[in-house]
């Protein structure tokens, strides 16, 4: 998993239905001190955490599909946590 | 998940058996804005996109989790055509 | 696997339920002579690391679920180990 800041929002009306009802963001991963660590990612939030501007945590590969019912979505990340500080 | 602009479609008549009926889409990967970028990636359908669309494509072992593609032996497929990308933070990180 | 130093905890609120109950670190990648190596990792801890350890990170597609015994572990980075000691004799940097 990774740290990450959600620095934008992607409209599909069309998807498919694995992803209905689920958010796609674009993610920029960042370091704990909150410096771009790589290029942004688009990001799936399966479970309605985050929103734009949030700091989260997200995972990717086979993982990410794990953050979806059943397991089963055809996804390379997903966000699993609203990051509220990092000490 | 990438970005990537619809710029064809690929024809194959001899295939593996479970790619019969499917559409395969000739893709090249795109940045958030639709800028193009360097590489090209062949991704099944699953959302009847077609040349010109922007799209997310997935990728890899979570290719094959849609219905369209759990026997295939693919490892692309594109999952939405996308509407709008709305950047609300510069990328680059600094939150 | 790889070897990392545990940098920061991370609190949150809402996650997903995976990961109620699970502590998560931020933990730095480092060579065995302790130096950073590359870019931080998240990883969730069983094996009770706390800020300042070296450990072992990893994990395989599916060991999260058996470790936690959980039907969906979306988490790619566990806390696996907690090094006491290493010996190792490095290679100098360059083709070998």
């Amino acid at each position: 998993m990774k740290l990450g800041v959600v620095i934008g929002v992607v409209w599909a009306s069309r998807k498919v239905p694995e992803l209905e009802g689920c958010r796609l963001y674009v993610v920029q991963p960042v370091s704990s001190d909150g410096t771009a660590a790589d290029t942004p990612l688009v990001a799936a939030d399966p479970q309605r955490l985050a929103a734009s501007g949030d700091r989260v945590v997200y995972v990717t590969s086979t993982d990410a599909t794990q953050a979806f019912p059943g397991g089963y979505a055809p996804v390379n990340a997903s966000i699993v946590e609203l990051v509220e500080e990092v000490s | 998940m990438i970005f990537a602009r619809v710029i064809g479609t690929v024809v194959a008549s001899q295939k593996d058996p479970n790619l019969n009926g499917k559409k395969l889409l000739l893709c090249r990967e795109a940045d958030h804005g639709g800028k193009p970028l360097k590489s090209y990636h062949v991704a099944v359908d699953a959302v009847q996109a077609g040349e010109g669309n922007f799209v997310l494509l997935s990728y890899g072992s979570a290719a094959r989790m849609t219905e369209e593609t759990k026997s295939a032996p693919i490892d692309a497929v594109v999952i939405a055509i996308i509407d709008r990308v709305q950047m609300t933070h510069p990328a680059g990180g600094g939150a | 696997m790889f070897l990392a130093r545990v940098v920061h905890a991370v609190v949150a609120e809402q996650k997903h339920d995976a990961y109620r109950g699970k502590i998560v670190y931020v933990v730095q990648p480092v060579r065995p002579d302790g130096t950073a190596d590359g870019a931080e990792w998240v990883a969730v801890d069983y094996v009770g690391a706390g800020i300042g350890d070296l450990v072992v990170c990893g994990g395989a597609p599916g060991v999260a679920r058996s470790v936690f015994d959980i039907d969906l572990a979306p988490m790619r980075t566990l806390i696996m180990a907690i090094v006491d000691s290493m010996e190792f004799h490095d290679l100098p940097a360059g083709p070998v």
